[in-house]
């Protein structure tokens, strides 16, 4: 990012948040707060504030490109380290990111090329150039209403299963929009506070299905297995449901099954729904043994598990995005959104923070092309190379942000 | 159906678990103190307590049979302080263990009024229920909470969340797993009773505390060898580390989590930061500076001076590091384990004239 484009962006924040108040954490007096400025590499870390007007006045001096929180509560948030900061608790928090979803639409917006020899490619880059080897390709990562959308669909999924299951009231539950490419979901519980590493990444592990055991859990024949049951038995009565009801032998064949077992298998297919169906002894073909059993249930897993980032619960000393703050990579801001609006909730009109004035940025001249970008009902783009635009500030912010032009 | 409700705690059950919170006020309300032991009706209590120690350590298991209900509620707070007072690390554990195991040998054998009883004053959020799933009998009903506070160290699948019926925050338990939990939390609960230091032995238990180190010293317990790993060896690293260098060296992207796995495992196995720096330097082309700073923050030579371990089997399944297990693997839970019991292997068979490194990695 060029100096005058920083500076640009970082006078541009500051002015945001002269005027608009971030949503402070609860509990502010024991959390850490960290800082990442544009153009600059190193994070302001270990700030402590006692009041809400101390932090927001520091914010609006800064300009501060992201900012953050600890997850984590202390006695002494500002102590150089994490040993003498004396660890509270911390808030169980899951983040749900879109880049890490297969969704089909990474093959069409995402870019990349190879500045050295002027090769270009569509989805994810590869390591190095695959024309002449060099290391140094530019990237573009972009966001669509296809990628957002499935992120939506698994944190709903998350809800209800922290609900259903995991007995997690919804309303101690907040999800907000990150600002970027996925949604956050966090537990406002005290209860929760102290939970440990190995508890959280038990609670990881039990969302991604990691580990699970079919037989420990009473799926085998025999087993009266219904698609009411809750829980885990019930998620693998339902997707062994949803899966057979359609399934051709070669998909069968596709999850690893030998053909003689997925004959066998959709020949018995009406006795196995109905048992599915009324939770009666699960009927199960002679050709379909243990191991063939399993590859069918861990597609059954794979298909009802809610793809949760690991990392992310399972870390106690997380660093989390502050709720109307924007983000540095898109300058959209992170949004909290009730349960109920999150289905229909649109980033690229809800996630705003620049809604007059205009710009003009210069689209860099080694990006191969800057894919097309929706905000309200207007579309913006595709942008070639070296191309002079005046756009509504929001979109000419985005361009900044996410690194592929420079400020005119 | 029987409704299950929690049952009065009496006497013979403080006798039987002296670590309860209403063990503690019954001794409270006796106006009982150590300095009383020298009193002539007291010299079973100070008896009762070193056998209970001295059980521990012999055996691994306190007695179960209760002979004197008052003696045995008394010498429970006097076992600990004896405890605190020889100031043995590996003594406290094992005394806790086997007090935790004497307490679930009697669990076994109680009603579930009992049992919901002993779990409510541990402060155990529990409901009796009567449900037959999967052709067993669950008669509790645990929140997950408590569920993952005592069951999230235990290795075997069976307690993994994800293989238990759960719903609406609560997590079906049979009896037996009920008695098998609390004991885990008994253990941790007087772990913590121990986890304190004495200014000075009271006189009266001074010649009890020198017999316990006596016994100690008799059985040399107390003392474990340290983990020899000496020399790296590239054949002896499980799969999954084999899998990251191999990810590395083929300049294949790998995830932060996964290099700081490496990393850690590798000071962990011996390798210092030069060496470790110059293997990066070979295998993918790290700027110098930064892959110094971060194998010197992860030695702890920086930053919080915390020396990081490399992540244990259960964690790098979670991060998707564990790229499916070998023979060994099922039986370890620690990547740096399995590295040891392969090296003597590897040693073994080289000893003996073997091929060595028959296991695929």
């Amino acid at each position: 990012m060029e100096e005058r484009t920083a500076r640009f962006l970082k006078n541009l924040f500051s002015c945001y948040y002269r005027e608009k108040r971030p949503v402070f954490p609860l509990d502010l007096p024991h959390r850490e707060f960290a800082f990442m400025l544009f153009g600059q590499k190193a994070v302001i870390r270990h700030r402590g504030f006692s009041s809400h007007e101390e932090l927001w006045s520091f914010m609006a001096e800064l300009g501060p490109s992201d900012a953050f929180y600890s997850s984590a509560h202390f006695e002494r948030p500002d102590a150089p380290d994490m040993k003498s900061k004396g660890w509270l608790g911390a808030d169980l928090i899951f983040d749900i990111d879109a880049d890490h979803l297969p969704t089909s639409c990474k093959e069409e917006h995402d870019l990349w090329a190879c500045p050295a020899c002027g090769r270009e490619g569509r989805g994810e880059a590869p390591d190095k150039c695959p024309g002449c080897g060099s290391k140094g390709l530019v990237e573009v990562k972009w966001i669509c209403d296809k990628c957002i959308s499935a992120a939506k669909d698994e944190v709903i999924k998350l809800a209800e299963v922290l609900e259903a299951e995991l007995g997690i009231q919804a309303s101690d539950m907040v999800i907000s929009f990150s600002g970027h490419r996925g949604f956050h979901l966090q537990v406002i519980s005290e209860d929760l506070l102290p939970l440990g590493q190995d508890e959280r990444r038990e609670i990881v592990d039990y969302l991604l299905g990691l580990g699970l055991e079919p037989e420990l859990l009473g799926v085998k024949a025999g087993a009266r297995l219904s698609i009411n049951d809750v829980g885990w038995r019930g998620r693998i009565a339902r997707g062994l449901y949803r899966l057979l009801l359609r399934a051709r032998e070669e998909d069968l064949r596709a999850l690893g099954l030998r053909s003689k077992a997925a004959r066998a298998l959709l020949s018995s297919r009406d006795v196995i729904l109905n048992c599915l169906e009324q939770g009666k002894p699960l009927y199960l073909p002679k050709g379909l043994g243990r191991a063939q059993l399993r590859k069918l249930v861990a597609a059954c897993v794979e298909d009802s598990s809610v793809k949760v980032d690991p990392v992310v619960t399972g870390d106690t000393h997380r660093l989390v995005r502050m709720s109307g703050t924007l983000h540095g990579k898109t300058g959209l801001l992170k949004v909290d959104i009730p349960l109920l609006e999150v289905e229909d909730f649109d980033p690229f009109g809800e996630a705003i923070a620049f809604r007059k004035g205009k710009a003009k940025v210069k689209v860099k001249e080694e990006i191969p092309q800057v894919p097309p970008l929706r905000l309200w009902d207007q579309e913006f783009g595709p942008f070639e190379a070296g191309q002079l635009l005046e756009l509504p500030l929001q979109v000419a912010v985005f361009l900044m942000c996410k690194k592929v032009a420079e400020l005119a | 159906m029987r409704e299950v409700q929690a049952a009065e705690l009496t006497k013979v059950d403080l006798a039987k678990y002296p670590f309860l919170k209403a063990a503690s006020a019954y001794v409270a309300n006796l106006g009982f103190s150590l300095r009383d032991l020298g009193a002539p009706g007291l010299s079973d209590v100070l008896k009762r307590a070193v056998e209970r120690v001295a059980e521990a350590i012999r055996s691994g298991r306190v007695r179960a049979e209760i002979r004197d209900e008052d003696v045995d509620i008394l010498s429970f707070p006097v076992a600990l302080a004896l405890v605190v007072a020889v100031g043995n690390e590996y003594l406290r554990k094992r005394y806790a263990l086997a007090e935790a195991k004497r307490a679930e040998e009697l669990l076994l054998l109680e009603p579930p009024e009992k049992i919901l009883a002993v779990a409510r004053d541990l402060g155990w959020e529990i409901r009796p229920v009567e449900i037959l799933g999967n052709g067993v009998l669950y008669e509790f009903s645990l929140s997950v909470r408590d569920y993952l506070r005592t069951a999230s160290g235990m290795k075997d699948k069976k307690w993994k969340l994800v293989n238990r019926l759960v719903r609406s925050g609560e997590v079906l338990i049979t009896r037996v797993e009920a008695a098998r939990l609390l004991s885990e939390d008994i253990q941790r609960r007087i772990e913590g009773f121990l986890d304190r230091r004495l200014k000075e032995v009271p006189p009266v238990l001074s010649d009890a505390v020198e017999r316990i180190k006596g016994l100690l010293a008799e059985l040399k317990l107390g003392e474990r060898p340290s983990l020899e790993l000496g020399e790296v060896n590239f054949e002896a690293f499980p799969p999954c580390m084999k899998a990251l260098y191999t990810a590395l060296s083929e300049k294949r992207h790998v995830p932060h989590a996964g290099r700081f796995a490496f990393t850690a495992f590798l000071l962990h196995v011996g390798m210092s930061v030069d060496e470790i720096v110059d293997l990066f330097k070979q295998v993918a082309d790290f700027s110098e500076r930064i892959t110094r700073y971060q194998v010197e923050h992860i030695a702890g030579e920086r930053g919080g001076k915390t020396r990081y371990s490399p992540p244990s089997c259960d964690t790098m399944r979670s991060y998707g590091l564990c790229v499916g297990t070998d023979d060994l693997c099922s039986r370890v839970r620690h990547p740096l384990t399995y590295y040891a019991r392969k090296l003597r292997r590897l040693r073994k068979s080289k000893r003996g004239g073997g091929e060595g490194g028959g296991e695929n990695g």
